[in-house]
C-alpha cells in the first residue's frame, strides 16, 4: 500500500462530549449535538466562526433521517461553511476523524470539526444493522449485531471455564472504570466476586453471548476540533498529535471463524495493526502505547481483539485481562473511559476512542486518567462484518 | 406489604386484569411466574386472549419466573427504574425461556400511579429516593463527604448520603462522625423546603433546624443535588372525565347564554364512562347526574377516552361524529355553540412544584417496500435452487469456493467463473444458538426463540467456505460443530415444494442418517 507522510502536521485541540444515555428525550438531535460543539469549542477557546470546515457523520438507518446533515445545521454550526457528511458503519467516527486529519494535514482548511453523534432511541438499532447485509442472501439469515461465534472460538481455544471468566474479568473491569467517567452511560458497580455468578445467571444472546457481555444502545454525541501545527500551537496548551491512521476493510463476509492455520484468513484488525506499525517503525506495540481506547462492542470480542491488535501470541491476551493488566493502573490500560460496552452512541462511539485517547494524552481526563504519563495512544474503531481503522496520537512531535 | 413510590407489588399484579391488552396475547398459552422477594409468588396463566393472575405458593409449570425484588418490580413496572438496566445488571433475572418471558411486556397496559395526595411520609421517601439519582457529581469533584439527615416528627428518620469517588450512595440511619448532620424538627417543614414553599434559614433562625459538622458543605447542598421534583400527578380517563364535569359549572360562561333555556345530556359509554346533564336556566349553569326528560340536546359518546381526547385537544369532535364514534341528538346547532358557553376544560397542573412544559415524542413508522436485482451471478444461483442445486463459484487464483456466489474473489480481485456443483448436504462447522430474537426484516415480526443459524461445511467445500442458514428447531440441541480435524453434525436442506429462486427455497437443514 503506498502511504505517503502527511503534508502539514494536525493536532486535535477541542473536545466535546455530552452525557451518555438512554434518556435523551429532554432535547432533539441538533440539540444534542449543539451540546457537544459548544463544549469541544470552549474546550479549545474558540467560535464557531473559526471552524473552515464540519465534518458529520453518523449511521442514518438507525434513526431513519436521511441527510440528517441539513436538519443538524442549527446544532453543528456548518450554515454558510463548508460541511461534508461521512457514513461508514460503526467505524464512522473513527473515519470522520481520519477524514477531519487528511483535510486539515493536505492544507485545504486550517481547522476543521468532526462531529458523531447518534440518537439511537429514536430508531431501531437492530432492525437497522439486519438491514446492512447483503439484500440477496444473509440479509435473511443474519442475527443483527449479535453473535457468539466469537465466545466459541476463545471457548474452544482456552477451555470453557477459562473462556467465561476472562470474557467477565473484561466486562468488571470495563463497568470500574465506567464508574469513573461521570458521562458514562452504564456503570452498574460491578465486583470481581460476582463473576461466577454473572456467568451462571446473565441471560444468554446468542451462543455464549451474554446480556452483560454485550453493549449499550445510548444517544450521544462527540465532537472534536483538528487543526493545523501552527495554529494547534498558537491555540492550545497542549495539542495531541495525529501520527497516522489506517483504514482496512474487506468484502462482507459472515462465514470465517477463529484461527484456522491451515486456512489461514487475513483478519482486518491484525493486518491493519501490523501495516500501521511496520510504516511507523514500532516493533514492540504493548510497550510502546501507553493507552488504547478500543472500539469494544461486547466482552468477547474485546478479549480476542487485544491479541490482533498488539500483535500476541498465545494466551498472551488472556494473561493481560486475568492479571488486570488492562486495568487504570495496569500495563495497558484499555478503556479507562469504560469504553463501548458502557456507551455506545454508534455514530459517535469511535470519534469518542479518539477523543478519550486524546484526554488521557493531554492528561485531562480527570477520574479516569491513567496514573502514569501518556506519549504515545492508540485508538481503534470497528464496523461492518470486520472493517478497522486505527490512530495513533502523540503527545510530541518528534517522530 | 412495603410501597414504592406508593405503590404496592400487589398492586401492579390486582390491576393486571384491567390492564390487559387482548391483541399483545394473541397466540399465547402459557404461564409465567413472578417470583418478589419478601413479598411472594404469582402465576399468569394467559391462553385463548383470556388471563388469570393469582398468588402462588409454588411455580410449577411455568415457561418462565422472572426474580426481583419488590422495589426494582414496582420501578419497572411504573416506569421508575430503567427496566434493561435492572435486567442487564441482574437485578432482575429471568429464569427459564426469557424470549418467551418478553412477550408479557407487550400483554399489558403500563400502570400509572394514581391520583393520590402524597402525605409528608410520601414527600420524605421520594426525596430520599431520588436523592442518589439527583446527584450531581460535577459541581463537587472529588468531593469525600457523608451527610446525615436526621428528621423528627410524622414521616421522619435518619438517613446518611455518602459522596466518594465521584459516586452517591444512600443509607438508612446513622454513620459515625458524618461530615455534617442535619437537624430537622418536623418532616413537614423539610418538605416545604424541598418544595420550595420555605427556606432553609427561616428553619434555622426559627430553630427549627440545625447544622451539626461542617456548615459550608449544608450550604453547598443545592449544588450537590438536583432541585426535587415531586412525582406528577398521572390522570386516568376516569379521573379526567371526573376533572371535566366537576369544573363544568365554573366553566360557564353566562354572558354567551343570554336568554337561553336548555338542557344538555353527556352520555358518555366505556371505562370512566357515566351520565350528566347540565342545565342551563337564566344566565346560570347547574349539573346533574343522570338524564332529564327531553334534554334540548344530548350528546352520545361511545368511549370516555376519545371524549378526554376531544376535551384535552388531542382529538376534534368531528372526527369523532364522522367515525361513528359520537352522535348528536336534538338540537345540533347547540351541540356547535358549546365551545362558546363553556370554557376550555384545562387539566390540572401538577401538584407541587413549578408545572413543566411538556415534552413530547412524536412517533413515527416507516414502511419501504423494496426489490432488489440479483444481477447474472446471483441469479444463476437462485435460479439453480429451483432445481434442487447448490452451485458455487471458485477463484481461478486462490481456489476459495464462495457461497453464495460473489462476482469476484475480493482478496485477489479476479472473477471468479468457474462454476461447481456442491452439497447439497454437508455438516455443521458452527450453530449460532439464537435466544434474543432479532426483527425478520422481511416481516417486521420477531422470530420465534430460539432459533439456530448454521454454517455448513457443503461437500466440496474446504476451510471457510461455509454456506449459511437455518437448522430444523427440535434438533438444535443435538447439532455438534465441526472443524478441520474433527467432522460436525451432517446435515441435508429440506426443499420447499414451491421453489422460486429464493433463500427460503430451502426450509431449513435438518440431521442427515
Amino acid at each position: 500500500m503506498a502511504h505517503r507522510k502527511k503534508n502539514r502536521n494536525v493536532g486535535i485541540i477541542g473536545i466535546g462530549q455530552t452525557k451518555y444515555s438512554s434518556h435523551r428525550e429532554d432535547v432533539n438531535q441538533p440539540e444534542m449535538i449543539h451540546e457537544a460543539v459548544s463544549a469541544a469549542l470552549k474546550d479549545a477557546g474558540i467560535t464557531i466562526k473559526d471552524i473552515d470546515c464540519i465534518v458529520h457523520g453518523n449511521m442514518e438507518l438507525f434513526e431513519m433521517v436521511h441527510q440528517p446533515d441539513l436538519w443538524h445545521v442549527l446544532g453543528t454550526g456548518a450554515y454558510g461553511k463548508d460541511s461534508i457528511r461521512i457514513t461508514t458503519g460503526g467505524t464512522v467516527g473513527a473515519t470522520i476523524g481520519c477524514a477531519s486529519d487528511n483535510l486539515v494535514a493536505s492544507g485545504m482548511y486550517d481547522i476543521v470539526m468532526a462531529i458523531g453523534f447518534e440518537k439511537l432511541q429514536e430508531g431501531h438499532t437492530t432492525g437497522g444493522i439486519t438491514n446492512m447485509a447483503d439484500p440477496l442472501w444473509f440479509r435473511n439469515l443474519q442475527t443483527g449485531a449479535l453473535t457468539g461465534s466469537k465466545a466459541y472460538d476463545v471457548i474452544r481455544e482456552f477451555g470453557e471455564e477459562r473462556a467465561k471468566r476472562v470474557s467477565l474479568m473484561y466486562r468488571i473491569i470495563m463497568d470500574k472504570h465506567a464508574g469513573l467517567n461521570p458521562l458514562a452511560h452504564r456503570s452498574f458497580g460491578l465486583e470481581f466476586e460476582q463473576i461466577d455468578d454473572l456467568v451462571r445467571t446473565s441471560p444468554k444472546l446468542v451462543g455464549d453471548l451474554k446480556l452483560i457481555e454485550m453493549c449499550s444502545q445510548s444517544d450521544g454525541a462527540c465532537a472534536v476540533i483538528y487543526a493545523v501545527e501552527k495554529k494547534a500551537k498558537e491555540l492550545a496548551k497542549t495539542p495531541v498529535w495525529v501520527r497516522d491512521h489506517i483504514t482496512v476493510h474487506r468484502e462482507e463476509t459472515f462465514v470465517m471463524f477463529g484461527y484456522d492455520e491451515k486456512y489461514p484468513v487475513p483478519m482486518t484488525h491484525r493486518f491493519a495493526a501490523e501495516q500501521l506499525y511496520k510504516r511507523n517503525g514500532i516493533k514492540k506495540p504493548l510497550e510502546y502505547f501507553d493507552v488504547f481506547e478500543m472500539y469494544d462492542p461486547a466482552a468477547w470480542w474485546a478479549v480476542d481483539w487485544l491479541r490482533d491488535f498488539f500483535q500476541l501470541k498465545g494466551d498472551e491476551h488472556l494473561k493481560l485481562v486475568e492479571n488486570k493488566e488492562i486495568m487504570i493502573g495496569g500495563k495497558m490500560p484499555v478503556n479507562p473511559s469504560g469504553g463501548v460496552i458502557a456507551s455506545n452512541p454508534i455514530g459517535a462511539t469511535a470519534l469518542v476512542r479518539i477523543a478519550e485517547a486524546a484526554l488521557q494524552v493531554r492528561g485531562d481526563a480527570g477520574k479516569h486518567q491513567i496514573p502514569t504519563p501518556v506519549n504515545h495512544a492508540l485508538a481503534s474503531g470497528f464496523g461492518g462484518t470486520m472493517w478497522t481503522v486505527l490512530t495513533m496520537l502523540e503527545k510530541e512531535l518528534n517522530w | 406489604m412495603a410501597e414504592y413510590w406508593g405503590v404496592k407489588v400487589e398492586d401492579i399484579f390486582n390491576t393486571m386484569p384491567e390492564r390487559f391488552r387482548l391483541d399483545g396475547a394473541k397466540g399465547v398459552d402459557a404461564s409465567f411466574g413472578y417470583d418478589i422477594k419478601d413479598e411472594g409468588k404469582w402465576k399468569l396463566t394467559v391462553k385463548n386472549g383470556a388471563m388469570k393472575i393469582e398468588k402462588a405458593a409454588d411455580l410449577a409449570g411455568c415457561v418462565s419466573i422472572m426474580v426481583a425484588d419488590g422495589e426494582t418490580f414496582v420501578g419497572v413496572n411504573t416506569g421508575k427504574v430503567d427496566g434493561v438496566n435492572a435486567f442487564t445488571s441482574g437485578k432482575v433475572k429471568v429464569e427459564g425461556d426469557f424470549s418467551a418471558f418478553g412477550k408479557t411486556a407487550k400483554m399489558f397496559k403500563k400502570f400509572v400511579i394514581g391520583k393520590k395526595e402524597m402525605s409528608t411520609k410520601d414527600y420524605i421517601l421520594d426525596m430520599f429516593g431520588t436523592l442518589v439519582s439527583r446527584f450531581q457529581p460535577k459541581n463537587v469533584p472529588d468531593l469525600n463527604a457523608s451527610i446525615t439527615y436526621q428528621i423528627g416528627g410524622e414521616g421522619g428518620g435518619v438517613w446518611t448520603a455518602i459522596i466518594k469517588d465521584n459516586k452517591c450512595t444512600l443509607k438508612e440511619g446513622h454513620v459515625e462522625k458524618p461530615t455534617v448532620k442535619l437537624e430537622i424538627n418536623e418532616a413537614k417543614d423539610w418538605v416545604d423546603v424541598m418544595l420550595g414553599k420555605s427556606d432553609p434559614f427561616s428553619l434555622l433562625s426559627a430553630g427549627k433546624a440545625a447544622i451539626v459538622g461542617e456548615t459550608a458543605l449544608a450550604m453547598k447542598l443545592g449544588e450537590i443535588f438536583a432541585k426535587y421534583q415531586p412525582p406528577k400527578i398521572e390522570f386516568t380517563t376516569k379521573d379526567f372525565i371526573l376533572d371535566m364535569f366537576g369544573t363544568l359549572v365554573g366553566r360557564f360562561q353566562p354572558q354567551n347564554a343570554e336568554g337561553l333555556d336548555a338542557s344538555i345530556t353527556y352520555q358518555i359509554g366505556g371505562e370512566g364512562g357515566g351520565v350528566w346533564t347540565a342545565i342551563i336556566k337564566d344566565g346560570k349553569c347547574s349539573l346533574k347526574e343522570g338524564h332529564v326528560d327531553k334534554a334540548t340536546v344530548k350528546l352520545e359518546i361511545n368511549e370516555a377516552k376519545d371524549w378526554v381526547d376531544v376535551m384535552l385537544g388531542k382529538s376534534d369532535p368531528f372526527s369523532l361524529l364522522s367515525a361513528g364514534k359520537a352522535a348528536i341528538v336534538g338540537e345540533t346547532a347547540l351541540a356547535m355553540k358549546l365551545g362558546e358557553l363553556f370554557a376550555k376544560y384545562q387539566p390540572p397542573a401538577s401538584i407541587g412544584g413549578e408545572p413543566e412544559q411538556e415534552l413530547l415524542v412524536l412517533k413515527k413508522t416507516i414502511a419501504v417496500k423494496q426489490r432488489f436485482a440479483t444481477g447474472p451471478v446471483m441469479g444463476k444461483f437462485l435460479n439453480a435452487m429451483k432445481d434442487k442445486k447448490l452451485i458455487a463459484n471458485k477463484c481461478p487464483s486462490c481456489g476459495r469456493i464462495q457461497i453464495p456466489p460473489r462476482e469476484v474473489c475480493a482478496e485477489c480481485r479476479v472473477s471468479a467463473d468457474e462454476w461447481v456443483e456442491v452439497g447439497p448436504k454437508g455438516q455443521v462447522r458452527y450453530m449460532e444458538y439464537v435466544y434474543y430474537a432479532s426483527p425478520d426484516p422481511l416481516t417486521g415480526e420477531t422470530r420465534e426463540t430460539p432459533y439456530g443459524m448454521v454454517n455448513i461445511l457443503l461437500d466440496g467445500c474446504k476451510g471457510h467456505d461455509t454456506f449459511a442458514h437455518l437448522i430444523r428447531r427440535d434438533q438444535m440441541d443435538i447439532i455438534k460443530n465441526g472443524n478441520n480435524e474433527i467432522a460436525g453434525t451432517r446435515v441435508r436442506p429440506v426443499w420447499n415444494d414451491k421453489r422460486v429462486g429464493s433463500v427460503f427455497d430451502i426450509k431449513h437443514f435438518e440431521i442427515d442418517e
